[in-house]
């Protein structure tokens, strides 16, 4: 009978060290992959930091020259002469915001972005960006306002809604030859509702798909596309979704534009 | 005249602020890291400094946590002056001294002369 017990009881040992060995096995992969994953995130975030000081270094430098020099401060220079240096400065200051944005969209895709979300008026934000905007649509000869309530608490990143409004609110302006911009917010459920309207150019049905999509720039104005990184629009949807908004748009070619964004509702608002 | 000590590792970028600053009437100091930019707080005596914030040995905010924590050092305004443009990073300067913060790609070299003016007493 001893005996009969022992054979099972040897065989039961040897299961359980070849279990111990692929759970070992196993283990050790699964630290591997962490340690890959780990190495990955730290070398992206070394490219992203050095890409960002390499690219904007020189850029840097080459913007301050050109400035000292269309001062006139700095040694003589004609009419003519300052015109050409104005058009490297706005070359300049499109690298620059390319890099930016570039930047963001890198720190969006690989999940670094860091958001700091506070309770704050976002009619006062918006009223805001649209004071910063007027001198610009009096140039264009368009009329910009905001309609909406007077107060509405919101929860999410202050900064980064300020980027929204103001990429929504320039696009606006720089796709409307004439007419209005008008921004509008308002409460739906437990969300902020805001509206960017414009009475632009508009977006053709089929491009809808792509209007959010990295790089994608409007065929209607193409002397527009220099002013553009044609990154905003991706940069504003993903930046309304991380703070668990939706962002939409209707439109209709040679009537305008309408950009909706959403918000979440700060608690205290109730 | 006021000194300025231009804490800056781009040597081209230098060679461009001194010009702009000498320009402006300031006598300028140069350090090349924050290392050297520390040192030379203490042996120049500046009236103002324009410190970078990524740079090799002692980055920017490593030398401003440094002047903060030296309770026996005379508090001298440090301006920085970053391509970084995070408004986290902003705050962080900010909150470990620095009196203002200068994008490099936004400020004109006038721009930061008139910054740097602000921050001077105005006597001399």
């Amino acid at each position: 009978m001893a005996m009969k017990l022992k054979e099972p009881y040897s065989g039961l040992e040897q299961e359980v060290a070849n279990r111990k060995k692929d759970l070992a096995e196993a283990k050790e992969v699964v630290e591997n992959q962490l340690r890959l994953k780990t190495e990955f995130e730290e070398r992206e975030k070394d490219f992203i930091s050095v890409a960002s000081h390499g690219l904007q270094t020189p850029l840097a430098l080459i913007r301050g020259y050109m400035t000292m020099l269309v001062s006139g401060n700095y040694g003589n220079v004609d009419a003519e002469a300052k015109k050409y240096i104005a058009e490297c400065l706005n070359g300049t200051d499109r690298l620059v915001r390319l890099v930016k944005d570039l930047l963001s969209t890198s720190r969006i895709a690989s999940g670094r972005l860091k958001l700091n979300k506070t309770s704050f008026d976002l009619a006062d934000l918006i009223n805001g960006v649209i004071f910063s905007f007027q001198k610009v649509a009096k140039q264009a000869h368009l009329e910009l306002s905001y309609k909406g309530v007077n107060k509405i608490l919101v929860k999410a990143d202050r900064d980064r809604t300020i980027e929204i409004v103001t990429n929504l609110v320039d696009n606006a302006i720089k796709y409307t030859k004439r007419g209005t911009v008008v921004v509008s917010v308002s409460k739906e459920r437990s969300y902020a509702v805001v509206e960017v309207v414009d009475t632009g150019v508009g977006i053709k049905k089929n491009a809808f798909p792509h209007v959010f999509d990295k790089f994608y720039f409007s065929e209607a104005l193409v002397s527009k596309q220099q002013e553009s990184t044609g990154l905003g629009l991706y940069i504003v949807k993903s930046l309304v979704e991380v703070m668990g908004g939706t962002i939409r748009l209707e439109s209709k070619e040679g009537q305008g534009s309408t950009f909706t964004f959403t918000l979440p509702l700060s608690k205290t608002n109730v | 005249m006021f000194k300025v000590l231009l804490i800056e590792d781009d040597l081209p970028l230098v060679r461009m602020y001194e010009v702009v600053l000498k320009k402006a009437g300031f006598e300028v100091v140069c350090a090349l890291n924050g290392e050297e930019g520390l040192a030379k707080i203490k042996k120049d005596s500046p009236d103002v400094v324009l410190l970078d914030l990524v740079m090799p040995k002692k980055d920017g905010f490593a030398l401003l946590k440094e002047l903060g924590e030296d309770k026996g050092q005379a508090r001298i305004p440090v301006l920085c002056l970053s391509v970084l443009h995070q408004q986290e990073d902003i705050d962080r300067a900010k909150h470990l001294g620095a009196v203002d913060f200068l994008i490099k790609t936004e400020v004109t070299p006038d721009d930061m002369v008139v910054k740097i003016r602000k921050v001077l007493p105005s006597s001399n």
